[in-house]
């Protein structure tokens, strides 16, 4: 009898147990915790990324967080958290339903949340220009509080300027340009081409490829079943963009959470069940949850590939 | 070298000596635009036109201008060429040649077309229809002009006790002969406000442009901080972000106590929300960034070597002090005010930040700034009128409520509300159009092209109106009369503002006297 599929493990946080470190010590010692983010630095890299999360997520912080920022308005670090944690409640707030389900009294609230969050943001950035996590939380409340692609720009430019490869803003700002918010596809393909033309090989940045497929897929052509992402040039971009994707080793463990889920589901999605389950089988337990939710009504497929690679994996 | 302080035929006068060989002088008086009403709009300025008509002379540099509080009459040249400009001016206050009336009112028409209007509702969104606010409001109260209340005005408010001369040159020039009025020094008019909760925005999506102004007090920190202001726009909006041509800051003394900092960026059209947050950021920046020790001591350089040249060349610095003196302002002493600039520090400069954000007002393309913290700018009544109703001739167009105490027109999109006891000024068209405009900015149209009227509306609105608050217009041609659609209250109005506060009463002795006499007309 063979052993149960382990189940996906979403918090990086849990598969990386030293990022939760932060957030396991904020409760007791807020300060203390604060500089071992701060320790993550540079800013915006995915190990802080991955703390700076676990700190938004964790219990029981706001009000040490005022008292704190009252007796040191001057503690970027702290504002960034604070920001952080009202960008999270606000979008679990909203919910993901489409926005014509989301009523005024909620959107109200949702607005006002992000709001808040952006008197701390425009507080660190004018401080620190180049701090990349608070840029980040701004393309994230930019797209919440609809700022348009114009100002989402001139915050991408600003996070670009201080760190062209940071995966998780390419990806926050890949969905301002998708017509959802006020884009066009045109954008996102420029948007790719720009990005993958400047990544390493072995970078996250080539799963911007089936990151910005899936997310196409998922927004225009999910009725249709999975024929869209078979279509020759959604096929070729995913095969040379994997390729250069393995062509080393990814430089971030966190971050190829992020690109092996987005080959799993993309590769999966278009029928290359094979190469799938080979990212699936490099993941493990672990899953990036934004893309694995794009999945959509194909999930219970992509888990049949990820069982059978991780069962494969445990007989080798 | 200093200035002298003196009198000439009774005006209060300033003299300074100059070694150029030039002369100049100029008398400014305490009168202009804030202390009209919207239905007299313009007179001021007719005023200093007719005042310079008689005595124009190709030779000499001599100009008028109309401020919001002050009204400046200047000439440059020998020191015969600048006393024949003084004394004519002086004369044709005395006896204006009204003769000319209609034809100063076609040139002001033509000087108005040729201003444009970028930013201009900002003092009419923050004050209303009435004192500093008017500067939002065309010149309409022209077509009410008359000789009688023209040659009123010039005698009651460009009296030798509401002026101050000023003379500059190697010598006091001989053969001045001023003969003005007496009268008396106009008080101010009073500052109202109509905004609410600052900081606060409005949309205005005709134009590239982000505007913010705020009321600070006058200080050496504020203008240092407007100076870095102007260097932060510019260096964040043009130099680093690309997104328009010019973004500067602008500081200009308002009365003795407070000045107002203004805030002009342009920018593409495609980046107009790029624009709101920049300067949004830019802002910030001045707030609680750091403040760069050597772009401090430029600005505070440039502020000191001003003050400077205002003691070697004290002539420069004449028409600004006639200006204070009739704001019951004290001149500032050089010495005090280098000490002030010197003590300015990066902590000052970070409060005067705070003090321009607590009473910004911001005219958005896109966007709005609810995002940024700010409160909307009201753009509906807070009130309305019980009445009679008339329904709207459109489908959906708005609906006029007629009250004994005002007029409401509402619509989808909001309510606009007129008190016949605030009215700042009607259009009254001979083809039965009016057009009310309240003391807080609100406007409501009344149209019988777009409403289903009674007869007597009109009328009725008519007799509760003040006649000095009309402004009577020819019948507008057929097919320039509105039609039910596409029309709607907010699109046809100049700037809204809340309906808030007591009746303004005429803002000065100079007013009162004025609506006695057009009531009596």
């Amino acid at each position: 009898m063979s052993s149960p599929v382990p189940p996906p493990r979403f918090d990086l946080a849990e598969s990386f147990p030293e990022t939760g470190e932060p957030a396991a010590r904020a409760a007791q010692d807020l300060p203390g915790a604060l500089a071992l983010l701060t320790a993550r630095r540079p800013r915006g890299g995915a190990e802080y990324g991955v703390a700076l999360d676990a700190l938004a997520a964790a219990d029981g912080l706001d009000e040490p967080l005022d008292r704190h920022l009252a007796e040191h308005p001057d503690d970027t670090e702290a504002r960034v958290v604070r920001a952080a944690r009202v960008v999270r409640r606000a979008w679990e707030l909203r919910g993901t339903e489409p926005g014509a389900q989301v009523g005024a009294e909620r959107f109200d609230a949702f607005f006002a949340l992000l709001a808040r969050a952006e008197q701390d943001l425009v507080r660190v950035v004018v401080a620190e220009p180049a701090d990349t996590a608070a840029w980040g939380l701004r393309l994230s409340t930019a797209r919440g509080l609809a700022l348009g692609t114009s100002e989402a720009g001139r915050r991408w430019r600003h996070l670009r300027a201080a760190d062209a490869h940071d995966v998780r803003a390419q990806r926050e700002y890949l969905q301002h340009l998708t017509p959802k918010w006020g884009g066009d596809w045109g954008r996102v393909d420029a948007f790719v081409g720009e990005v993958t033309a400047a990544a390493a090989p072995g970078s996250a940045e080539w799963a911007l490829v089936p990151y910005a497929a899936l997310t196409r897929w998922y927004d225009d052509h999910r009725a249709e079943g999975t024929s869209a992402m078979r279509w020759p040039e959604v096929v070729t971009g995913l095969d040379a963009a994997e390729q250069s994707f393995l062509a080393a080793p990814t430089p971030s463990r966190y971050e190829a959470v992020l690109a092996h889920t987005d080959f799993a589901v993309a590769l999966g999605l278009a029928g290359k069940r094979g190469r799938s389950a080979a990212h699936f089988a490099q993941l493990g337990p672990s899953l990036a949850p934004g893309t694995w939710a794009l999945g959509a009504d194909h999930r219970s497929d992509l888990e049949n590939i990820r069982a059978s690679a991780l069962a494969e994996g445990r007989r080798r | 070298m200093s200035v002298t302080e003196t009198t000439v035929d009774g005006i209060p006068t300033l003299f300074a000596r100059r070694e150029d060989g030039q002369y100049a002088g100029g008398i400014v008086f305490r009168v202009g635009w804030a202390d009209e009403t919207l239905a007299v709009r313009g007179l001021t300025h007719l005023v200093e036109h007719l005042a310079l008509h008689g005595v124009a002379a190709r030779d000499v540099h001599h100009n008028g201008e109309t401020h919001a509080l002050h009204t400046h009459l200047y000439a440059s040249g020998t020191a015969e060429q600048v006393v024949r400009v003084l004394n004519g001016v002086c004369a044709a206050l005395c006896d204006l040649p009204v003769d000319r009336l209609e034809t100063e009112k076609e040139v002001l028409r033509a000087e108005a077309r040729g201003r444009g209007g970028a930013g201009s509702s900002m003092a009419g969104m923050r004050h209303g229809a009435r004192g500093h606010g008017l500067s939002s409001y065309a010149e309409l109260g022209l077509a009410n002009v008359d000789a009688g209340l023209t040659v009123m005005w010039a005698n009651e408010a460009f009296s030798r006790d509401n002026a101050v001369l000023w003379l500059s040159g190697e010598s006091m020039p001989e053969g001045l002969s001023l003969t003005l009025p007496e009268g008396e020094r106009q008080s101010l008019p009073p500052v109202t406000d109509v905004l609410g909760p600052t900081p606060a925005y409005y949309l205005d999506g005709s134009e590239d442009v982000v505007h913010v102004t705020a009321v600070v007090p006058r200080s050496c920190r504020a203008m240092l901080f407007t100076e870095l202001l102007s260097r932060a726009l510019f260096a964040d909006l043009r130099q680093r972000d690309g997104l328009g041509y010019s973004a500067s800051a602008t500081y200009r003394v308002r009365d003795a106590e407070h000045a107002v900092v203004a805030v002009v960026a342009d920018c593409l059209p495609e980046r107009r929300g790029a624009a709101v947050g920049a300067v949004v950021d830019t802002l910030a920046r001045l707030r609680w960034g750091s403040v760069p020790a050597d772009e401090l001591e430029e600005v505070r350089a440039a502020a000191l070597a001003a003050v400077a040249t205002s003691r070697t060349l004290p002539h420069t610095g004449l028409p600004a002090r006639a200006l204070e003196m009739l704001l019951g302002r004290e001149p500032d002493d050089p010495a005090v005010l280098e000490d002030e600039l010197r003590a300015v520090t990066a902590d000052d400069v970070r409060a005067a930040a705070e003090d321009f954000h607590a009473t910004a007002l911001a005219q958005v393309p896109e966007l709005g700034l609810e995002w940024a913290g700010w409160a909307a700018a009201p753009v509906s009544s807070d009130t309305a009128v019980d009445g009679t109703g008339y329904a709207s001739l459109a489908a959906d167009g708005p609906t006029l409520v007629v009250g004994d105490d005002g007029l409401t027109l509402r619509s989808d999109r909001g309510r606009s509300t007129v008190h016949f006891d605030r009215v700042a000024a009607m259009l009254a068209y001979a083809d039965g159009g009016r057009s009310l405009l309240g003391e807080d900015g609100f406007h409501v149209a009344v149209e019988p092209t777009l409403l289903a009227l009674d007869e007597d509306v009109v009328a009725r609105i008519d007799a509760a109106v003040d006649p000095a608050r009309v402004v009577r217009r020819p019948a507008r041609e057929a097919a320039s009369l509105p039609r039910p659609a596409g029309h709607s209250p907010e699109a046809a109005g100049p700037p809204a503002g809340q309906g808030a506060g007591e009746p303004l009463a005429p803002s000065s002795p100079l007013l009162r006297r004025l609506w006695r006499a057009a009531r009596g007309r």
